[in-house]
């Protein structure tokens, strides 16, 4: 006869099972860590990177967005240099990027080597450690002017940079050759510093059929409008957005915001040089592969993406893009961006052999000279430093026309825009902070939204703007 | 020896029965159910209602709890009401809570709408024809919404969507489904209907199933016709299964995100046209991290969903028989 179970009986059972499937993890790690020789000779280190690359090792065969064959193998090249340190990391996709980050920022537990994201506000909150006791003065000696000072906050260096992120406006020659408006590049002249807002209007209207074909296309449901749309372009028309001390949002105190806006409406409405309907980044990515739109803003690493899409048969062959500055007027004349260099933050850490191995691997990754053709070739990126210029100077890839005229020209002839790039309250850590919960990386779309379908006017948009935003920071 | 007597006491005997019957304290009533009931099905449930206590009840009590706190960077801080005031009186909170009343009171009636007459034909055909038509209304539930959300932002793209496309046939000039507030949510509530539906006509041709035919068989001999069989007898007994589609279908409607998300990030425009409840929750804490700010906004979202379903148990149960 089958025997009954007691009250007792069933408790301590249920207690051993709980035991059991807490325990055996437990059980398992002490059994793995008892047949592994001590380590205490190897300091591991997490690193978290955005998939960036999208070339093999070999930075000429096309794998695609988040490829990590390249980083893989820079990594385990990094380890073979320096026995000691283990770099565990972590490619987060794109669209899992922010989330992570935001949960990672808001309870602190956060990787000892982050790809960007250096903010005021969260120096403010001891997030980052401050790198400048690593930094030799031969590394400082090396770094190109101003890639130090665009990271240095509160008087110290809380970041390495790794390559200067360098955006501007993308015009596809093949398409304006193809469908008019070709005459636009001697317009420009031969330093592509003269796309005026003018320029544009003018060939946009010869290249574009206002129905099928246009000139400009603005992805209107990325957070690049932040940067693009209420930076680049507000600066080109000499709009600054914040105050000097950055506790005020000053934009809508500007009457040429007011016609920068009304530019784009226009531009929508009336010439029909820009994409109408509010077109998301894979359609104007669709728009310009299939040479139905001509400029885009961008960075150089759209040649990278170019290939992918030529290789997945998105793009017509042959496709030849020019680099430009971003539209201007006249009196502003051509600039760049003054975006801070792509960086790593060293992530708050008190073991200090932890944190001497994070730079060291931040520095290496961003500044050998091993790695340079491949930020160059596979992210579409720059040297941030000059042996790193050197050392590719003579190589292929360096020989095409939009590479040089990024390091000789835009970077060293044009003069810097509004200080970080023109959007971001960059230095003032409490104005961050407030800015950042007003969620702009949604709400900044809606508002382009409704200014382009006629919802509101250019300075209703704006005052509303600086109604929410310096409402929030008690500076209305 | 003589017995002593003591007088009968019926008092003192219900006293006694009762005391047997019923334990006088809640922990006496848990140790009789024990005693009681099967005790390995204690067992049995112990995962799940770990799982439960763990990531449902635990988690609900940490939201309640963050709503009053300012997280930030690690740090958190008590704020007492501030989440709820700022919530209270901000613009971009009520109109996505309107949004939210629009989308769930036309796509949970209007889903079961559709199920009930697409139930109703089904149902009349061959058990063959049935199974064909139940999977083929069911296989969107099976894909996951993102999926749905990313084939139809393809539908509805205004430069090379298939739906303008075939407008253009016939000389229809292209619509901006999404990209225009007027149309924008429209559009979500018909990919969300459409979608949806097969779970419904799962559970009401399962439901039709079991209403006895002799009723039908009684309403012919009196003289109803299909309409009136359809409305006087069948529709009436599918009550309990209508009750539980809406209350369903209201909570996790009310609850809409991943459409929102893939298909307009909660625009066109300011203040979003398809901004929902459960997408300012994400903007709040993932875009602008205020995670405090977001768990205030869940728990407000939680009270109108508890409303709202209270009031429908209260509307239909009445007249439900189960």
């Amino acid at each position: 006869m089958a025997k009954q179970l007691s009250r007792r009986e069933m408790l301590k059972l249920m207690a051993a099972g709980s035991a059991a499937v807490v325990g055996s993890p437990l059980m398992n790690a002490v059994a793995e860590s008892a047949g592994k020789p001590p380590a205490q000779d190897v300091i591991e280190i997490s690193y978290w990177q955005a998939p960036i690359w999208r070339l093999g090792k070999d930075v000429k065969t096309v794998l695609g967005p988040g490829s990590d064959e390249w980083i893989l193998d820079a990594i385990a090249r990094f380890e073979a240099e320096n026995a000691g340190i283990k770099v565990n990391m972590e490619l987060i996709p794109w669209d899992q990027w922010s989330q992570k980050l935001a949960t990672a920022f808001a309870s602190g537990d956060l990787p000892n080597v982050l790809y960007s994201n250096l903010a005021a506000d969260r120096v403010q909150a001891g997030l980052f450690e401050p790198v400048d006791d690593y930094v030799t003065q031969e590394m400082n000696d090396d770094w190109l002017p101003g890639m130090r000072e665009s990271l240095t906050m509160f008087g110290r260096l809380y970041a390495v940079p790794a390559f200067p992120s360098a955006d501007m406006a993308a015009l596809s020659k093949t398409a304006l050759e193809s469908h008019g408006g070709a005459g636009i590049f001697e317009a420009i002249g031969e330093d592509r510093g003269g796309l005026t807002f003018d320029v544009m209007e003018e060939y946009g209207k010869e290249f574009g059929d206002g129905a099928t074909r246009f000139f400009f296309g603005v992805p209107t449901d990325h957070g690049s409008v932040v940067y693009w749309m209420y930076g680049a372009w507000l600066n080109g028309w000499g709009v600054k957005s914040w105050s000097d001390d950055e506790e005020r949002w000053i934009v809508h105190e500007q009457d040429a915001a007011v016609e920068a806006f009304q530019w784009l409406v226009d531009a929508q409405n009336e010439s029909k040089v820009l994409i109408p309907n509010l077109p998301k980044w894979s359609d104007v990515d669709t728009f310009y592969w299939s040479q139905n739109c001509v400029m885009r803003y961008h960075w150089p690493s759209i040649e990278v993406e170019l290939a992918v899409a030529q290789e997945a048969g998105q793009a017509v062959t042959p496709f030849e893009i020019v680099l430009t500055a971003y539209p201007h007027t006249e009196e502003v004349g051509p600039f760049h961006t003054n975006q801070p260099p792509g960086h790593y933050t060293i992530c708050r850490e008190p073991d200090t052999a932890k944190r001497e191995a994070a730079f060291k691997w931040a520095f290496w990754l961003g500044n050998d000279t091993s790695n340079t053709l491949s930020w160059v070739a596979d992210v579409g990126v720059f040297p941030v430093n000059k042996s790193g210029v050197a050392a590719i100077a003579d190589s292929e890839i360096m020989q095409n026309p939009n590479k040089r005229w990024v390091v000789d020209t835009y970077l060293q002839k044009f003069p810097g825009g509004f200080a970080g790039g023109n959007w971001q309250p960059l230095n003032n850590a409490r104005t961050a902070k407030i800015w950042n919960q007003l969620d702009p990386w949604n709400w900044y779309i809606q508002e382009l939204q409704s200014l382009l379908l006629g919802q509101k006017l250019p300075l209703e948009m704006l005052e509303e703007m600086a109604a929410r935003i310096n409402g929030a920071l008690g500076t209305a | 020896m003589a017995q002593s007597k003591t007088p009968y006491s019926m008092a003192a005997d219900v006293q006694q029965v009762r005391s047997r019957r019923e334990p006088p304290t809640p922990l006496g009533r848990i140790r009789d159910e024990i005693r009681r009931s099967n005790k390995w099905a204690y067992l049995f449930i112990t995962p799940l209602l770990l799982d439960f206590l763990i990531f449902t009840v635990y988690m609900v009590i940490s939201v309640v709890a963050l709503a009053f706190q300012e997280i930030y960077y690690g740090q958190s801080e008590w704020v007492g009401l501030r989440h709820f005031e700022w919530i209270f009186k901000d613009p971009q909170f009520w109109n996505a809570m309107k949004n939210t009343l629009i989308y769930t009171i036309i796509v949970v009636p209007g889903g079961i709408l559709l199920a009930l007459i697409l139930s109703e034909f089904i149902f009349r055909r061959s058990q063959r024809v049935q199974v064909f038509y139940k999977s083929a209304y069911y296989l969107p539930s099976v894909v996951s919404t993102a999926i749905l959300a990313l084939v139809w932002s393809w539908i509805y793209n205004p430069f090379y969507g298939i739906l303008n496309f075939f407008l253009s046939i016939f000389g229809v000039e292209p619509v901006s489904w999404l990209t225009n507030p007027k149309n924008a949510m429209l559009s979500i509530i018909l990919m969300s209907i459409i979608s949806g539906v097969g779970v419904s006509v799962v559970f009401l041709t399962a439901a039709m199933g079991g209403i006895p035919p002799e009723l039908h068989d009684a309403a012919k001999i009196d003289g109803a016709g299909n309409w009136a069989r359809f409305w006087s007898v069948t529709v009436p007994l599918l009550r309990p299964t209508l009750l539980y589609l809406f209350v369903v279908g209201f909570i996790s409607n009310f609850q809409v995100f991943e459409q929102i998300y893939i298909m307009t990030q909660g625009g066109p425009g300011y203040p979003g046209a398809t901004e929902t409840v459960g997408y300012l929750i994400y903007s709040s804490a993932f875009t602008s991290l205020n995670l405090g700010l977001a768990a205030a906004q869940s728990v407000v979202l939680f009270f109108a969903i508890l409303v709202f379903s209270v009031i429908q148990f209260r509307v239909f149960a009445s007249e439900v028989e189960y």
